[in-house]
């Protein structure tokens, strides 16, 4: 049955989004943690702070940019990607979200997370009668 | 352990590796920019812009003072450090970004004026702005017909 077909590719051919423009790669990070909180540090070489976007969703930590522009002109040697970055981070603790703090310095973003009191690891003092 | 001439683990292993770097190779755009990640050959991009050659390299957290550049009409070398050490009384997850040091030189396609080139370093991306000498510039010649 042609016709059939025909509209069968028409659909899928209607139907297809486009979910992600540009490809995207993840950035090297180093994750640091003391009895306070939990400190990522990511290479993120090109980007712009408007651009950047740091979002915690539940104990999901999504950290996502686009890529800076590149010059124009004719390219005699292209060994940079065009990709933008995106990492996800799971968070294993209870984080105080309203207290997280982002900075980006020269291509290279810190964020840090500050555990809530009840997540941090307590001393209990034991007594003795 | 003894060595047989088949180690599945082994072949296993290779394998692994293999793929990642196929996926390395197809994500990233090749070797040289795995030194986002640590190994010492900065990835760049060389373009001709008419004017000017611009060459951009990827240098996260790298400041002036660790970055050596050094031009001539047609080669031009980067040299630079970066020190990632650990913040004080942390344990690390996961350390990624490693301290590290390169040295890479290129020649040029067409001779550039080392006077009046800029650099300049902005969120992690060095951008060397080299102007060609006057005899290198594309020419308009204006043809008269009579």
């Amino acid at each position: 049955m042609p016709d059939n077909n025909e509209a069968v590719q028409k659909r899928d051919e209607t139907g297809v989004q486009e979910t992600r423009a540009r490809p995207m790669m993840a950035p090297p990070v180093d994750i640091y943690e003391n009895a306070d909180e939990f400190r990522i540090l990511a290479d993120l070489p090109g980007v712009d702070e408007r651009a950047l976007s740091v979002r915690m969703d539940g104990d999901e930590l999504t950290i996502e940019a686009p890529r800076g522009a590149r010059a124009s002109g004719a390219a005699l040697v292209r060994e940079l990607p065009a990709a933008g970055f995106r990492r996800v981070f799971r968070i294993p603790e209870v984080i105080d979200a309203e207290k997280i703090d982002a900075r980006l310095r020269s291509g290279v973003l810190e964020v840090v997370l500050p555990k809530v009191a009840a997540a941090k690891p307590r001393q209990i003092q034991v007594r003795t009668r | 352990m003894l060595s047989y001439g088949y180690n599945p683990l082994r072949e296993m292993e290779l394998l692994r590796r293999e793929l990642d770097r196929v996926f390395d190779d197809a994500m990233y755009g090749g070797r040289a920019t795995r030194t986002a990640r640590g190994v010492n050959a900065p990835a760049i991009n060389l373009v001709d812009a008419g004017e000017a050659l611009v060459l951009e390299a990827d240098l996260p957290g790298f400041t002036e003072e660790q970055l050596t550049i050094n031009l001539t009409a047609n080669v031009v070398s980067i040299e630079g450090a970066r020190e990632v050490s650990p913040p004080e009384g942390y344990s690390a997850h996961r350390r990624e970004r490693g301290s590290y040091r390169f040295a890479r030189s290129f020649g040029l396609p067409t001779k550039v004026d080392p006077e009046k080139t800029r650099a300049s370093l902005k969120h992690g991306v060095l951008t060397l702005e080299m102007p060609k000498l006057p005899e290198a510039r594309p020419r308009n010649i204006s043809i008269k017909v009579r």
